[in-house]
């Protein structure tokens, strides 16, 4: 059931990429400037029909899905996207060499497994880095 | 011949010695990384090349490519992990070798195979690039753009789960390159956020889209248990390696050649050429029984190969701005951030760029063989770099590359969206290599078709100009043959996986 529905969003977007892309060019009035991308538009149209076709016969096919899917760590991705997200939007506040370091500790201590011996390796220089305070007022090449 | 031995020597510069010897072990422990593709590898790399000569960056973007191709041999040898798709092949004879106490032999085979291959594939690109470039000086936006699509199409129906899903890829590639200014006519198109008014570079986009799907396989794969083969070097090995490779000469002409001919084939990759080696020595092969149990021809014959497919890969690149493969576009991208348009133009504007590159793939080989001699005996130090540590040495270099390019936060964001898209893409069987030549030959395909269309109207026709002319039917064929190809190995594929399940 899973699956079909993975499936069923698989064809939404592969259609709705081709037909909003048609729709922001509606909006251009030199035909030339579109005609190239509009040819695109309707070749990945013709693609998406096709995959739908072979996904709704492959369903037809094989009714019942057989077995357990792999299990997804998705509570560590989930994490590490979120460190990710972090690190790129605090990058311009904090500057580029101090953010990558930070987020290489962070991302040590979050993410290695618990009772790790790198968890100790990476939570020494961070303790040391905080109580120096002179070094968090130095300036980086992003942050100006 | 007296230019060929000039190019050879400027490649004897201090700095492009130390960058060849410097791209080789790097390349060498990206390539033995579990988990760092070549491709991947060569994408990190192309920003720091970017305030360098062209020729020196392109020296180094060549000696990694030599090396991570290489360097995959070491992983799939120890663990039984291809360090590459290249090295697929390598792990049916390589593995059981290590598992018999032979480790360190096969490393030396896989090494001094590697050379030989690789030297055999560039003399193929020195003796084959000219004459094919001198036939794209020939083409005309017609040619060309069916040529941009033959590429497309080409890389989509080989390198994806499913040939649809392939071709919609590399579609969707070309339909992302629009994005931004059209240089003709001026309009802006797709532009639904400011940051993207100067369309997507494609540094941050090769970066995204190669690196951080990696990142994130990387994380889901942490904390898993690999049996790892370590071996204490021991004297006399590499003799017997040496007197080994040369005692299987035929494996090493047979793996030379089909690496050759299949790297020449745009889209058809290092794996291919590995897996179509190995099945070729079964045949040729005195004792076809052993293969497979760990014997030293199984590795010769698949490590020849899939170096030398690196060499002419770089032929439909060079001569007619279509990769080979998705780390030759990944060169490609190396080439154009330097302002460096590839075709016949290198070879005339450019020639002394073009052709110390081309020679200095002859020393990166050496390097190669050498290099990986030695590292070979400390390989158990890198297949130590956790995941972990990989993971983020990867995501901060990552976004400095992208950063770097234009100084732009902008460049960082769009990187990681596209990479985040292409991770998403990639658990529904989405392959990066058709986006990526989709991205890289949109703008060729739509400025030929433009120019096409406005000779096309003043004369014959638009259906005549395009598609009729021998070439144009010729380059129409294989786009048709190719796609075609793809189909009948899918639909093979699926009544092998459909049989046994009709028998159980």
């Amino acid at each position: 059931m899973r699956n079909i529905r993975t499936q069923l969003i698989e064809i939404v977007v592969m259609f709705f990429v081709p037909v909003a892309s048609l729709a922001m060019l509606r909006s251009i009035e030199l035909e030339d400037a579109k005609l190239f991308p509009n040819y695109i538009c309707y070749i990945m149209l013709v693609f998406a029909v096709i995959h739908a076709f072979q996904v709704f016969k492959s369903w037809r096919k094989d009714k019942a899905e057989k077995g357990e899917p792999a299990p997804f760590p998705m509570r560590r991705v989930a994490v590490a996207l979120g460190l990710m997200i972090i690190y790129f939007l605090s990058m311009e506040a904090v500057g580029f060499y101090l953010d990558g370091f930070l987020f290489f500790l962070v991302t040590t201590l979050v993410l290695s497994p618990a009772g790790s011996p790198r968890r100790w390796w990476a939570a020494r220089p961070s303790a040391r880095y905080a109580s120096w305070p002179c070094s968090t007022s130095s300036s980086t090449p992003c942050s100006g | 011949m007296g230019d060929f031995l000039g190019y050879f020597i400027a490649c004897f510069t201090p700095l492009k010695i130390l960058l060849m010897i410097g791209g080789t072990i790097g390349g060498i422990f990206l390539g033995a990384a579990p988990g760092l593709s070549p491709t991947m590898a060569v994408a990190l790399l192309v920003p720091f090349t970017f305030y360098m000569q062209p020729t020196d960056g392109l020296v180094l973007l060549g000696a990694v490519y030599t090396a991570t191709v290489a360097g995959g041999a070491i992983t799939a040898i120890l663990i039984n992990i291809p360090g590459a798709p290249a090295n697929i092949a390598t792990m049916f004879d390589g593995h059981p070798m290590a598992l018999k106490g032979k480790a360190e032999k096969a490393l030396y085979l896989a090494f001094l195979s590697s050379l030989v291959g690789g030297l055999f594939g560039v003399a193929v690109l020195i003796l084959f690039t000219p004459p094919v470039a001198r036939m794209a000086m020939e083409f005309g936006p017609s040619e060309l753009f069916w040529m941009a699509i033959f590429g497309v199409s080409v890389i989509a129906g080989l390198s994806s789960g499913t040939v649809v899903k392939g071709l919609y890829g590399g579609a969707f590639g070309m339909l992302i390159s629009c994005i931004g200014e059209n240089p003709v006519y001026g309009v802006e198109r797709f532009v639904f956020a400011d940051m993207l008014t100067g369309g997507i570079s494609i540094i941050p986009a090769l970066i995204g889209l190669f690196a951080v799907p990696q990142v994130f396989t990387l994380v889901e794969t942490m904390g898993q248990v690999i049996d790892k083969r370590t071996f204490k070097a021991q004297k006399g090995v590499l003799k017997e390696a040496i007197i080994e490779t040369c005692r299987h000469y035929k494996q090493l002409i047979l793996g030379s050649v089909v690496g050759t001919i299949i790297g020449a084939i745009p889209g058809a990759g290092g794996s291919v050429a590995g897996l179509i080696a190995y099945d070729q020595n079964r045949k040729i092969s005195k004792n076809p029984e052993l293969l497979g149990t760990g014997v030293s021809e199984g590795v010769i014959a698949v490590e020849s190969s899939n170096n030398s497919m690196v060499g002419p890969s770089l032929i439909p690149l060079l001569t007619m701005g279509i990769p080979g493969s998705p780390t030759a576009a990944v060169l490609m991208g190396g080439l154009l951030i330097h302002g460096l348009f590839p075709g016949p133009e290198l070879f005339t504007k450019y020639a002394d760029v073009t052709y110390t590159f081309i020679t200095s793939m002859i020393v990166a080989q050496f390097a190669m063989g050498i290099f990986g001699i030695i590292i070979s005996r400390y390989s158990h130090l890198v297949m130590n770099v956790s995941n972990l540590a990989m993971c983020v040495s990867v995501t901060v270099l990552a976004v400095f590359g992208s950063y770097s390019v234009q100084n732009s936060m902008d460049d960082v964001f769009i990187m990681f969206c596209l990479g985040l898209l292409m991770y998403l893409g990639s658990k529904r069987s989405f392959s990066a290599a058709p986006v990526v030549l989709g991205l890289i030959l949109g703008p060729l395909a739509e400025d030929n078709f433009s120019r096409g269309k406005i000779i096309a109207l003043s004369g014959d026709g638009l259906f005549d100009y395009f598609c009729l002319g021998n070439v144009n039917l010729v380059i129409i064929g294989l786009c048709l043959l190719s796609i075609g190809w793809s189909i009948y190995g899918e639909i093979k594929m699926a009544g092998k996986s459909v049989r046994p399940c009709a028998e159980a």
